[in-house]
């Protein structure tokens, strides 16, 4: 069965409790949903690996704790980073505060959501954002630090992309995602342009897949980014304006799989 | 299926609507939006014209001292800003509102960067916030996954006007959850039409 159908399946139990704040949490209460078999991410058995069994109802909380699962490692990087002496330089300390505050209240609310439903709240991962030595500077070099928030940053993005298309059925919970993304890509930007001030060639925005400013594992942030086909129209040089593929690729961000996400996680959860 | 119709000058209505709708009161030269998923579509298609016409003419027109750096930045927005109506025009094609619809720029000194930053800001922000508010209403899951992927990059484009006028605000518009606030078509649409030289409803769109 295809997730769409899955959703409409969905919808078509409850269709006025989809259409309201309050609905959205009895919604997943009506459903008997319980994210217990998915709630422990990345340990051991990750996730993704129970999505199978948890797909049809669960579809969901199995977004909220998708979407949960990049904010966590998203506050986990900052609050890291803020407390590493020396690393954030002073003048864009309280940049990274308020970047880290705002991550933290995407967690809070999702917490909320899962709890007042009687959800499981998945576990916190502890993080190696060395990538398991991959990245031996991240947390003591700027730059390097900077290069990891970056991808983390831009993959989150992607990964709220694809929470709205899981949360689909659910408006008050897709505007709440589609909502993060758009804080999110804020973050994103910000950073980019620390990158951009350090005199590395860098706009505010994903150019193509990004092929010469990152390295190894974190690349993987990118895959797909290169796209260049938005509802079946092409893009670049469209109805003959002077649109480069780096101003076509720029123009729209991608939603992350949930299978490209999990590979781009992996390396930084212990 | 419904179709956004333009009310020509005699006050008709070209293209379908349902018989029990409403029909937007203005006599004369009002682009109507239109209905369900194409209606939204084309109000999102309204906001990217603003946004490419405005930018073209920032690029037409410099403002005095523009940097390297600027025009670097401002260039490609543009460019954004126009594959993002080009896309939204191909698409909607026969239902779409007319193109390149004439915009009120009395408001702006194009020659003072102080205005046109404040303006881009501005414009930024109404349309990161007007389309999460369409992306709440869209039914079709394409229509909604593209708009939120247009959307995503003008945030991006927010946060750097934002600053390049005043560092430390990329990201001043996040509510208590740290959500952007996003807004409803009805009350964005009347801050967009304000820029259009023509009237322009969103009478017919779904609402909150």
């Amino acid at each position: 069965m295809k997730l769409t159908d899955i959703l409409k399946e969905i919808e078509s139990i409850q269709p006025e409790t989809f259409e309201n704040a309050t609905g959205r949490r009895d919604i997943l209460k009506n459903l008997g949903m319980k994210v217990a078999a998915i709630a422990t991410p990345f340990a051991a058995v990750s996730l993704f690996s129970n999505k199978a069994a948890a797909k049809t109802t669960d579809i969901l909380a199995e977004a909220i704790v998708f979407a949960l699962n990049i904010s966590y490692m998203q506050s986990a990087l900052y609050a890291k980073a803020i407390a590493q002496t020396g690393l954030i330089p002073a003048a864009a300390l309280e940049d990274f505060k308020k970047i880290q505050v705002d991550k933290s209240q995407h967690i809070a609310y999702w917490v909320y959501q899962l709890t007042a439903t009687g959800n499981a709240v998945p576990a916190i991962p502890s993080y190696d954002f060395t990538a398991k030595n991959a990245l031996p500077k991240a947390m003591t070099d700027y730059g390097t630090f900077l290069t990891v928030a970056q991808a983390i940053e831009d993959a989150g993005v992607r990964m709220y992309l694809t929470a709205v298309q899981m949360l689909l059925t659910n408006k008050a919970f897709r505007t709440d995602a589609v909502n993060i993304a758009t804080t999110n890509a804020r973050h994103a930007a910000f950073v980019r342009m620390q990158r951009r001030n350090q005199g590395i060639d860098m706009m505010p925005w994903v150019v193509g897949t990004e092929p010469n400013s990152l390295v190894g594992e974190i690349k993987k942030a990118y895959q797909n980014e290169d796209n260049t086909i938005q509802l079946k129209i092409n893009t670049v040089g469209i109805n003959g304006f002077a649109i480069s593929f780096d101003a076509a690729t720029g123009a729209f961000d991608e939603p992350m799989s949930e299978a490209n996400a999990k590979i781009f996680m992996t390396p930084f959860i212990d | 299926m419904n179709y956004a119709g333009v009310i020509a000058g005699a006050g008709l209505l070209i293209a379908s609507c349902k018989k029990d709708d409403v029909q937007p009161t203005a006599e004369d030269d009002t682009i109507n939006l239109g209905f369900n998923d194409t209606g939204l579509l084309n109000y999102a298609y309204l906001l990217q014209q603003l946004e490419a016409a405005f930018y073209i003419q920032v690029m037409k027109t410099p403002f005095s001292g523009m940097t390297t750096t600027e025009a670097g930045i401002l260039s490609q927005i543009r460019d954004h800003e126009i594959v993002h109506r080009e896309i939204l025009k191909n698409y909607l094609g026969k239902d779409g509102i007319p193109p390149a619809l004439e915009n009120d720029w009395s408001s702006i000194d194009f020659n003072l960067k102080s205005s046109v930053m404040a303006k881009a800001k501005f414009f930024e922000e109404v349309s990161v916030a007007g389309l999460n508010g369409i992306c709440r209403l869209l039914i079709a899951e394409e229509h909604l996954v593209t708009l939120a992927k247009m959307s995503v990059v003008d945030a991006r484009h927010s946060a750097i006007i934002n600053d390049m006028i005043t560092p430390g605000t990329f990201a001043e518009k996040a509510d208590s959850n740290g959500m952007e606030v996003s807004q409803d078509p009805q009350s964005s649409i009347d801050i967009t039409k304000r820029f259009f030289k023509k009237n322009i409803t969103g009478i017919n769109l779904p609402k909150y």
